[in-house]
């Protein structure tokens, strides 16, 4: 998979795809290293999401093999049938996508045992014990912190990227504060500086 | 239809969809402002020759912070100073000498370096300058930085029309979504530099920050905390990172950005586009650690976090910086050991 199919799937998986790229990714659903590619990113995503439960299964293949099979009446125009089977697919695709995320979350919701107890499944690295879970915000406003419970291991990341802004901020502020044109203006940014 | 003259209109058609192409290899920031470009790197240059003093605000997800910035000359040597007046009590102090050390993100600013075209910053970001607002009582030039890419925030810039100081800045997503804004309140410019600068006030700050030539430690009655550095070889770094590989890099950075050190700590790597920075931290993960991902953004500071396996080693990848998270993402996914 080139690396503007990679940035196109990235965006995609952002909400930031343009119609284009949709087009482009749509186009190339038999493309199994693509097809690898976005179930990877949705396996971090469950987990991110808290789905301790790491799904492999790929349903969008199986979606489109069962498409593929499909009697389709004889059309006179072939290009009738190409526009059919393109649509079909694409209609394939969201739903596997849509299957995958429904069956994620529903193993989740109806499997507790699987819910990894807060702190056991944590990465290991987060101080979870007093933590206060803040909800991630890609590209959007943050959220104020919230007593909202989250699964573990979401949880934990979520908190370990909390922790790691405090723990990395004054760094990149002193790279920032010398090659960008604000001066020291990034050190206003930091938490908490430390003295050093 | 003649053959000959069916020949000429593909030709003339195919010609047509060729040309804008040409041109574009031609020169590809030709729909930036040269005069925004030229006001980029006065403003880079001013900053270095202009002393001033000043009130201002950081405004980001409905925090605001008052500071206190400071930039005096002696000699050669320049000591700029941030006083944080709200919220912790802090205080930073970093002297250079900018004549003899120019940082990439400003050579990047000042048209000394790039990917081997005229363009700098303008080859990443579209720009377009009109008149601004009065930004501390002083009139200003607007710069307009929209990226050509989705991986980088736009800016605006308001920038002092005498000086070419920069007054204001906000950082804005690609649908124009406001995330930081900083801004001057109050500014008192002064450009020549000699032995007295301090007034009264300024005393009080030189007092505290005495002692030890710049280097400060925290002063526990008023919980008052100090940072310097005083040139690019004395940054120090703060979470020392244990068991940190020193041979690995990411693959992959959006193009135009460039490693702000040749060498440097091995367990961080920033790079800039002039206008933003990041940096990309590696550490080793617990050998339990399952693979996922983590994101939080304060204002336009975003850290992604993502635990992930590399050549057989658990490492935790952290980006922090001034940029979107999808950025954040693809930088990440290319980190390899080297």
């Amino acid at each position: 998979m080139n690396k503007s199919m990679r940035e196109s799937l990235s965006a995609l998986m952002d909400g930031e795809a343009s119609e284009i790229e949709l087009h482009r990714i749509l186009a190339s659903t038999d493309n199994d290293e693509l097809r690898a590619a976005w179930s990877g990113m949705h396996r971090n995503s469950d987990v991110l999401r808290g789905n301790a439960v790491i799904t492999r299964m790929d349903i969008s293949r199986a979606v489109s093999e069962s498409v593929a099979q499909l009697d389709v009446a004889p059309v006179a125009d072939k290009r009738a049938v190409a526009g059919m089977r393109r649509s079909l697919a694409s209609f394939a695709v969201a739903a596997s996508v849509t299957a995958v995320v429904v069956f994620s979350g529903q193993q989740f919701m109806t499997s507790p045992e699987s819910r990894v107890p807060a702190g056991a499944g944590s990465p290991g690295l987060v101080n979870s014990g007093a933590a206060v879970p803040v909800r991630a915000s890609f590209g959007s406003r943050a959220e104020a912190p919230s007593m909202v419970l989250q699964p573990a291991v979401g949880a934990g990341y979520q908190e370990l990227a909390r922790q790691r802004l405090r723990k990395y901020s004054q760094s990149h502020a002193e790279q920032a504060a010398l090659n960008t044109p604000q001066s020291l203006v990034p050190f206003a940014r930091v938490q908490d500086i430390q003295a050093q | 239809m003649p053959r000959s003259r069916l020949q000429l209109i593909r030709a003339l058609v195919c010609g047509a969809c060729l040309m804008p192409g040409l041109l574009f290899a031609q020169s590809v920031c030709d729909d930036s402002s040269a005069d925004a470009l030229q006001l980029l790197e006065r403003m880079s240059r001013a900053g270095a020759m202009v002393d001033h003093q000043g009130m201002a605000t950081l405004q980001r997800d409905g925090d605001m912070r008052v500071l206190k910035i400071r930039r005096n000359t002696a000699g050669d040597v320049t000591t700029d100073t941030l006083a944080l007046l709200t919220g912790q009590s802090a205080q930073v102090v970093r002297s250079e000498r900018p004549q003899s050390c120019v940082h990439p993100g400003h050579a990047l600013l000042r048209l000394q370096r790039g990917p081997g075209d005229a363009c700098g910053v303008a080859a990443h970001y579209r720009l377009a300058m009109e008149s601004g607002d009065r930004v501390a009582g002083r009139m200003t030039q607007r710069i307009i930085a929209q990226p050509r890419d989705m991986y980088r925030y736009a800016y605006v810039l308001e920038v002092d029309k005498e000086t070419a100081q920069l007054l204001k800045i906000t950082t804005l997503t690609a649908d124009g979504r406001a995330l930081e804004q900083f801004q001057y309140a109050s500014l008192a410019l002064r450009k020549t530099s000699s032995a007295e600068h301090d007034t009264g006030a300024e005393g009080a700050d030189a007092e505290a920050m005495s002692g030890d030539g710049g280097n400060h430690s925290a002063s526990p009655p008023d919980n008052h905390a100090a940072t310097s550095s005083g040139s690019v070889a004395a940054v120090t770094e703060t979470g020392s990172i244990p068991q940190a590989r020193a041979d690995w890099k990411p693959e992959w950075v959006p193009a135009g950005f460039i490693p702000t050190q040749a060498t440097g700590n091995s367990a961080r790597q920033t790079y800039t586009d002039g206008m933003a920075s990041f940096s990309v931290f590696l550490e080793a993960g617990s050998v339990n650690m399952q693979p996922g991902e983590g994101a939080v953004r304060e204002g336009s500071t975003l850290a992604y976090t993502r635990g992930l396996r590399l050549a057989g080693s658990v490492v935790l990848v952290t980006v922090v910086g001034e940029v979107p998270v999808n950025t954040a993402r693809m930088v990440t996914d290319s980190v390899r050991l080297r």
